[in-house]
């Protein structure tokens, strides 16, 4: 017999190899050890409900910021129109009309002895709804315009026929008391044809003759440039009134129909419920379509500079490995993000996306070439390694040696799913945004391990799936910082981040449960889509 | 029952499908335990620390429908950590025990328990590499990781022991002959 056949016996023979044992002491011995089940369902638990407070605590401060800042608004500092009564009834209602075929922005001034005569003029109450009139003198094409101070930021008109949408929106500001800025955004979406596209209009202080008259009204709409420019004059509104239909005409600072709409029409679509009433479902305006874009992407990457203090946790673990275990203490990740977002309103957009993450490999992590080592009686008295890679394990003392070779720790992977809300604020011409996500670990994996040693203490595992456990924490990151438009389509983003990890690497194998951290950096580019 | 349902089951730590894991591959691992030259008091220590690594660690297992490898490879790492060894050089073996003993039958007619007896007259560590590459199935690599060597060391080893057994075979054969 030849070796070949003596070992192909000696396989068959002892692989399949069985001994008695009695299975009920082995069971009965290591039930105390195993992990609970308790334990197991309440990581499951935890996790899975991470997102969906997310969500919740999203959409509940979206819709208390939509109705409690509303509320608050002064009566004075709103202006808008509403012909399709998007608003409800206790809102007011404003009239505005500009020249859709010039310059898409308008300056025109209401001065505040104009406003206050307007107001003392038209002092008037429809169903407990103050409005002021004022008549603006826009361009010199002397298109007369009215305007109308009514309660409500919001203004739009739908098209059943074209299944169109035009709305406006208004932030007026009070300009050093005296007189009233107004910026004007027009917004439409084309459903039939899945446009969408928007202008923006902006008032400045605009002066009026105080022997104009102020007790007309007068209103139109801007379609979104792909369609009509709708307006409409007095005899429109009033089709409006009656048939609720836009009529798509167009206008301009020629057009005799450009006649202003009297108070006494305003009063007759109140009294008829065009106005105040809150609109059916079929003529609301649905609130994702409100805006010209509606989803965003947003690609980034991240520095972050560490993870807490697993060592104080472990110190003495750690004082024989000399940062060995930096795996998940203080050591710099970086990682690449590519996020799409959906923008539920101005303020507050969701999304998600695939977070990729690495961790650098600890300049003290470990050696690639053993210099020196003292062995005494089996155990390493001074190892010294190689620094030439930054990469070295310095000093250890009085540990078990059982390999002449090192490993070293070269990265660790995550790949993270984030589900995140975020809150822009706009300030002139940057955005500040704070945002919040919680990143699920769908996957982790590392590279090398270090064991040149070992302890009886600590009794260090050789086999490197040990080293780590093997499965991606959870993460909850917040953050905060500006996004700055290049154009209407692309912005860049900094921002300063906070993560907190909800598990360690580490906690099976050495039982470490502190909850690591770090703070650092992100920076992207943002896409409107 | 099936591999993959039960550790679906010890994933969730459900404890019926801990304990018939446990039934189902203690025995194996015990032999294992004791080819590796454990007592059977020490063995049992070690396979009650393996059974508690496994349970903890299944989640690391890849479902490649080797699980009784993947364990035993926790068993041998359990009990290789066990011992107090000295640094492992090429220059230190001294190969082999001289004595064998009870041996006296052609190779052709060798049992198990002849086959132990051939395999624990050599001497450690090229023994237990002898028994991890040959039997368990690691390859040299496997064994550098677990043994904290080089793979070339582990090669060195297999070929020692290698020629220790060929030098019983022969042995025997001319005391058969």
């Amino acid at each position: 017999m030849n070796i070949n056949d003596l070992e192909k016996r000696m396989r068959e023979a002892l692989g399949g190899e069985k001994a008695a044992v009695n299975t009920e002491d082995l069971w009965e011995n290591i039930q105390s050890d195993l992990p609970t089940e308790q334990e197991s369902k309440r990581a499951i638990k935890w996790s899975s409900l991470l997102p969906f407070l997310l969500l919740i605590g999203g959409a509940s401060a979206y819709f208390l910021y939509q109705h409690g800042l509303k509320g608050n608004l002064s009566n004075e500092s709103k202006i808008v129109t509403n012909i399709n009564s998007q608003q409800s009834s206790s809102e007011k209602n404003i009239a505005h009309s500009f020249d859709n075929k010039a310059s898409e922005v308008k300056v025109a001034t209401i001065t505040n002895e104009n406003r206050s005569a307007g107001s003392e003029a038209e002092n008037e109450s429809i169903n407990d709804k103050k409005y002021q009139i004022a008549q603006i003198q826009s361009n010199p094409n002397q298109t007369v315009k009215t305007l109308a101070n009514i309660e409500t930021e919001n203004a739009s008109t739908y098209n059943r026929e074209n299944q169109t949408f035009s709305s406006f929106s208004y932030s007026p500001v009070h300009n050093s008391g005296q007189n009233v800025n107004l910026t004007e955004k027009a917004e439409s979406v084309d459903r039939s044809r899945q446009n969408r596209s928007s202008r923006s209009y902006s008032a400045t202080p605009l002066s009026l003759n105080s022997n104009q008259k102020t007790d007309n009204l007068f209103y139109t709409s801007s379609n979104d440039g792909i369609n009509n420019s709708n307006s409409l004059s007095r005899n429109q509104s009033r089709a409006i009134k009656t048939n609720f239909t836009n009529t798509n005409e167009s206008i301009n600072s020629s057009n005799p129909n450009l006649s202003p709409i009297a108070i006494q029409d305003i009063e007759e679509l109140l009294a008829t419920g065009i106005l105040n009433s809150s609109p059916t479902m079929d003529e609301k305006q649905p609130f994702w379509i409100e805006r010209d874009r509606l989803f965003y992407f947003e690609i980034g990457s991240s520095l972050i500079n560490g993870h807490g203090q697993l060592a104080l946790e472990n110190a003495d673990f750690s004082s024989h490995f000399n940062n060995r275990n930096a795996a998940e203490k203080s050591l710099p990740s970086y990682g690449f993000d590519a996020k799409i977002g959906y923008q539920i309103n101005e303020q507050f957009s969701v999304h998600s996306g695939l977070i990729a993450t690495r961790l650098f490999k600890s300049s003290n992590a470990a050696i690639t070439t053993i210099e020196d080592i003292t062995i005494q009686d089996g155990l390493i008295q001074e190892i010294i390694g190689s620094n030439s890679t930054q990469e070295i394990r310095g000093q250890v003392s009085g540990v078990r040696q059982t390999s002449s070779t090192v490993k070293r720790i070269n990265n660790y992977n995550f790949i993270h799913i984030p589900l995140g809300a975020s809150y822009t604020y706009t300030l002139g011409a940057v955005d500040f945004r704070i945002s919040t996500e919680a990143r699920i670990g769908i996957s982790a994996s590392y590279q090398g391990f270090v064991h040149p040693t070992r302890t009886e203490e600590y009794d260090i595992s050789t086999d490197s799936e040990d080293w780590f456990d093997k499965g991606s924490p959870h993460f909850l990151s917040m953050g905060t910082g500006i996004r700055y438009p290049l154009s209407n389509i692309f912005s860049i983003t900094f921002d300063a981040n906070y993560q907190y990890q909800l598990g360690s690497i580490n906690t099976n194998t050495y039982g470490i449960t502190e909850n690591l951290s770090g703070i650092g950096i992100r920076t992207g580019i943002h896409i409107k889509i | 029952m099936e591999d993959i349902k039960i550790i679906h089951g010890c994933l969730k730590n459900d404890r019926k499908y801990q304990r018939i894991l446990l039934d189902k591959y203690s025995s194996a691992l015990m032999a294992t335990a004791l080819r590796y030259n454990c007592d059977s008091h020490s063995a049992k220590d070690m396979i009650q620390e393996t059974w508690i690594k496994v349970f903890h660690g299944l989640k690391a297992y890849e479902e490649d429908g080797k699980l009784l490898a993947w364990m035993k490879r926790i068993l041998i790492n359990t009990i290789l950590k066990s011992r107090e060894k000295k640094t492992i050089t090429i220059q230190d073996l001294d190969l082999w025990n001289n004595e064998i003993e009870g041996i006296q039958k052609a190779s052709d007619h060798l049992e198990l328990e002849d086959m132990m007896k051939m395999i624990k007259s050599i001497n450690s560590p090229a023994k237990e590499i002898f028994m991890m590459y040959v039997i368990d199935g690691f390859s040299h690599n496997e064994i550098g990781e677990l043994m904290g060597i080089k793979a070339s060391t582990s090669r060195v080893h297999l070929s020692n022991a290698r020629k220790r057994l060929v030098e019983i075979i022969k042995k025997n054969e001319q005391l058969t002959i």
